[in-house]
Parts: C-alpha cells; sequence; structure tokens
C-alpha cells in the first residue's frame, strides 16, 4: 500500500528544472527581415495595386509591434516564471532532441490554436487580442500590430502550464513559441493569393488568415490557426475565402483613430465602464467572461447575434424553390 | 544593451518605412460619391440598417443617413483610406451643434472617435441634423 502513496508523493514532488541550453531570440534576427518585407510588400503593392498601404495606419501598426517587443521585454519575466513553476511538477523528463523540438513545435500550434479561440471568445482577452484586429488594412505591417499588456490577461495560466507540465522545458517553449510567431508574420498579405491545394489543405496561409481578419458575418470566428490550419478542419471552425465574397477587415466597430495608446486600451476601457454600470455581480462577470458583445440586455451585438441575423437574411433572401405544376385535371 | 538596441534601430527603421509609405503614395483619401454610397457602407456595418432620409457632407468624407429599422442615425466618415461607421442614438451623442460657419460640430460618448465636424449643404439643414442626433426632435 505505501508503494502508490508514495509514487504519487514522488509524482507530485517539485523537482528543479534540467539546465537549459542557451537558445537564441528568434524574433530578434527575424526584425531585419520582417522590415526588408514590408518594404518589398510595399512597393509590390504600389506596382500592382495588389496591396495597400496608409501611413497613418502603418504608422500606429509598427508602433504598436515595438510598444510589443518593449512590454515583453519588460514582463515577459512574468509568464516564463510561471511555467519554469510549473515545471517543477513535470510529469515527463522530455530533453533536448530534435523530436522534442518537432513535438513541441506541433503541440504549442495546437494550444495556440485553443489559446487563439480563447482570445476571440473571452472579452477579458479579446481586450487584449483586438489590437491586432483593429485595422482596417491587411498587410504586413498589420501582423506587427500586437497588443502591449498580454501578459496581464493571465492568459499564460491557462495556455502556458501545459506543455511545462508535461516536461517540455519553458525555454523550449518559448523558443517555438517564437518560431509560430515568425511563421504567421508573411500571412497577412493581400499580395498572395491561393497556394497549392496540399498547402493550402494543412497549413495557416495568406487566404486563410485574411477570412480570419474579416468582419464579413460569414467570416466572424473562424480560422484560428497559427501554424497549421488543421485544427480548423478538426474543430469546426474552418471557413475558406470565397471570391464571391471579398475580405473587409477591421472589427465590427471600427476605431475612429489612430492612436496607438487608444488602439490599445479602447477595450479595456469598455469594459471598465461596463463594470462600473453594471447592476448586478452577475452582469460584471459576464461582461469580463462572455463573449465580446454581450450585455444583460442583449441590445448589443455578438459575433453570434451577427452570425444568426445574417442567416436569416440570406434564408429570406432566398428564392422559394419552384413548387411543382398542379396535376392537370382529367 | 541590446534591448536598447533593438528599440532604438525599430524606431528607426519605423520611421523610414512610414517615410516610405508616404513617398510611394498610392493610397486614395476614402469619398463617398453620394448618398447611395454612405447606405451601402452602412448596410455593410450593420446588417438590418435600412436607410432614410440622408446629408452628404460638401467634401464627401462624411454622411448622415436615418436608420429607418432602428430610429437611430447612421453615421459614416472617412479615415484615411477607410470609412468608419456608427448608428447613433441620443445617449451616444454629447453634444450636436452649428457653428457660425454653419458646420456640425458632433462630440460623441465613443473613446476611440470624440468627434468631428461635418460642413452640409446649408446651416439650416446642419441644425435639423443636430437636433435630430440630441433627439431634441421626438415627441
Amino acid at each position: 500500500m505505501a508503494e502508490p502513496a508514495a509514487k504519487i508523493a514522488g509524482f507530485l514532488a517539485a523537482r528543479p528544472p534540467a539546465p537549459a541550453p542557451e537558445l537564441p531570440d528568434p524574433i530578434l534576427w527575424a526584425i531585419p527581415v520582417f522590415v526588408a518585407l514590408v518594404v518589398v510588400e510595399m512597393v509590390y503593392g504600389r506596382l500592382t495595386k495588389r496591396a495597400s498601404f496608409e501611413p497613418r495606419d502603418s504608422a500606429a501598426s509598427l508602433v504598436m509591434g515595438l510598444g510589443n517587443t518593449i512590454f515583453g521585454a519588460l514582463l515577459g519575466f512574468i509568464g516564463f516564471g510561471w511555467a519554469m513553476w510549473v515545471h517543477q511538477y513535470r510529469v515527463f523528463d522530455i530533453g533536448w532532441s530534435v523530436w522534442a523540438f518537432a513535438l513541441c513545435f506541433v503541440l504549442d500550434d495546437f494550444v495556440y490554436y485553443w489559446s487563439h479561440r480563447g482570445a476571440h471568445r473571452v472579452r477579458w482577452w479579446w481586450a487584449d487580442h483586438v489590437v491586432h484586429h483593429s485595422s482596417q488594412h491587411y498587410n504586413l505591417t498589420t501582423a506587427l500590430r500586437q497588443p502591449w499588456f498580454g501578459v496581464l490577461t493571465l492568459k499564460f495560466v491557462v495556455f502556458g502550464s501545459w506543455l511545462a507540465w508535461l516536461g517540455f522545458h519553458p525555454a523550449m517553449i518559448g523558443f517555438v513559441s517564437a518560431l509560430n510567431l515568425i511563421y504567421q508574420f508573411w500571412i497577412h498579405t493581400e499580395a498572395i493569393g491561393r497556394l497549392h491545394p496540399w498547402v493550402e489543405a494543412v497549413m495557416n496561409t495568406p487566404s486563410h488568415h485574411r477570412v480570419h481578419h474579416a468582419t464579413n458575418p460569414r467570416y466572424l470566428d473562424k480560422n484560428y490557426a497559427g501554424v497549421f490550419i488543421i485544427w480548423d478542419r478538426l474543430f469546426g471552425t474552418f471557413e475558406a475565402e470565397s471570391e464571391a465574397e471579398p475580405c473587409r477587415y477591421g472589427i465590427v466597430r471600427n476605431l475612429g483613430t489612430f492612436n496607438p495608446l487608444t488602439v490599445s486600451l479602447h477595450e479595456w476601457w469598455g469594459i471598465l465602464k461596463d463594470l462600473w454600470t453594471a447592476k448586478s455581480w452577475r452582469a460584471r462577470a459576464l461582461f469580463l467572461l462572455a463573449p465580446p458583445g454581450w450585455s444583460p440586455d442583449g441590445s448589443r451585438e455578438t459575433t453570434d447575434t451577427i452570425k444568426a441575423r445574417w442567416r436569416a437574411k440570406a434564408a429570406e433572401a432566398k428564392p422559394e424553390p419552384p413548387k411543382p405544376a398542379p396535376a392537370a385535371a382529367e | 544593451m541590446t534591448l536598447v538596441l533593438v528599440i532604438a534601430a525599430s524606431a528607426v527603421a519605423i520611421a523610414l518605412l512610414v517615410l516610405l509609405n508616404a513617398l510611394l503614395r498610392g493610397w486614395t483619401p476614402a469619398r463617398l460619391g453620394g448618398l447611395e454610397d454612405a447606405a451601402a457602407e452602412l448596410a455593410a456595418a450593420f446588417l438590418d440598417f435600412r436607410p432614410g432620409a440622408g446629408a452628404l457632407a460638401q467634401d464627401g468624407r462624411a454622411a448622415l443617413v436615418e436608420d429607418q429599422e432602428t430610429g437611430k442615425v447612421g453615421l459614416v466618415a472617412a479615415l484615411g483610406d477607410r470609412f468608419v461607421a456608427r448608428r447613433l442614438g441620443p445617449e451616444d451623442v454629447r453634444a450636436a451643434r452649428v457653428g457660425e460657419d454653419g458646420a456640425l460640430a458632433l462630440a460623441l460618448a465613443d473613446f476611440t472617435w470624440p468627434g468631428l465636424r461635418l460642413r452640409l449643404a446649408d446651416a439650416a439643414t446642419a441644425r435639423a441634423w443636430a437636433a435630430r442626433l440630441v433627439g431634441a426632435d421626438e415627441g
């Protein structure tokens, strides 16, 4: 009898993390490439009209990206520290083999899918993520339009624990997460159409991600994938881009400003106002945790209500099938 | 030290990219061709929008259109080369004043869009829309 108890005790005991090799920060290396590709897309867009930029929008996106780098450097230790703490209680010692990196990359992308889905469906997390969607343009600068206060949403507690607990070293998780983000940079463009069907079947592509950034009701809350689109196909959130319905980019209630501070804080301000005026604690909880747009009296629109109205309208517009001709009287 | 260097280099790169964007041009300030364009923008933003009477700003950069579905007023205005749309009830409008120049100055209860000025056809039109926006013409 003592043996299982000892096993459980051993399982729960904290073990210091194994020493980690010195890993480079891929994002620092990628920044010059990002800049070069933005230049290429700007010039290509000017020549072909297949990409559009507006200077104030570009400036806002790029400043948001710089702010994200600064706040990430200042506050990144919080998420990393949390993962290191969780890692003490890991189930396996997975080590540093190439296969461990590859598996970590795939599993991190799986976690990213759910984290990203949560960021669209829980207002507390949306308040942070909305920044990335707040441009009405879709170009490579939009990829860099990133929030500043992500760590304060504590999303890492929910989504940043699993891989560290399984046994992947937090340094490895950080490394593959950075690769994931770098992959997502190039898909923020209108300059690339559709790729080979096999690529479109497995990978997240510019076409799939355009859908994700679109506000057309058909496209809302679709294509959450980071690198592999298979997660959307598996979990019922995939929508293909339709030539009949060009993407309209931005958010349901587009912003009337390019000011990065306002862009950064606007949904937090909305939450504060709602919490202040809410009439019950239930309403306060739902203002934080329900999907964006939820309101106690249903007077505001969520993506669900928008899609429902769109479906109803489409059904109304659909012509009735022709009735069979009455049989001729004999 | 590395971080300071990255920030400084990034700031310079941002300035150069925005300058390049400005020099290349290639974008056109958004402009409404008429009230039909305004209604189309509002219908794209609000699925149940049913356009009624409207007023177009003289420069084509903004318009007000009544929404027969909700009784509110649809506002669409250019922001760079795109449009921003709102459906305004009296609770969304802090103030609507017509200045001596005949322009309608709107102050909105909107964190990201504090307000705008529209020069409509004439001061009388502006005053009528101002009254409508603050709900003074009701009942």
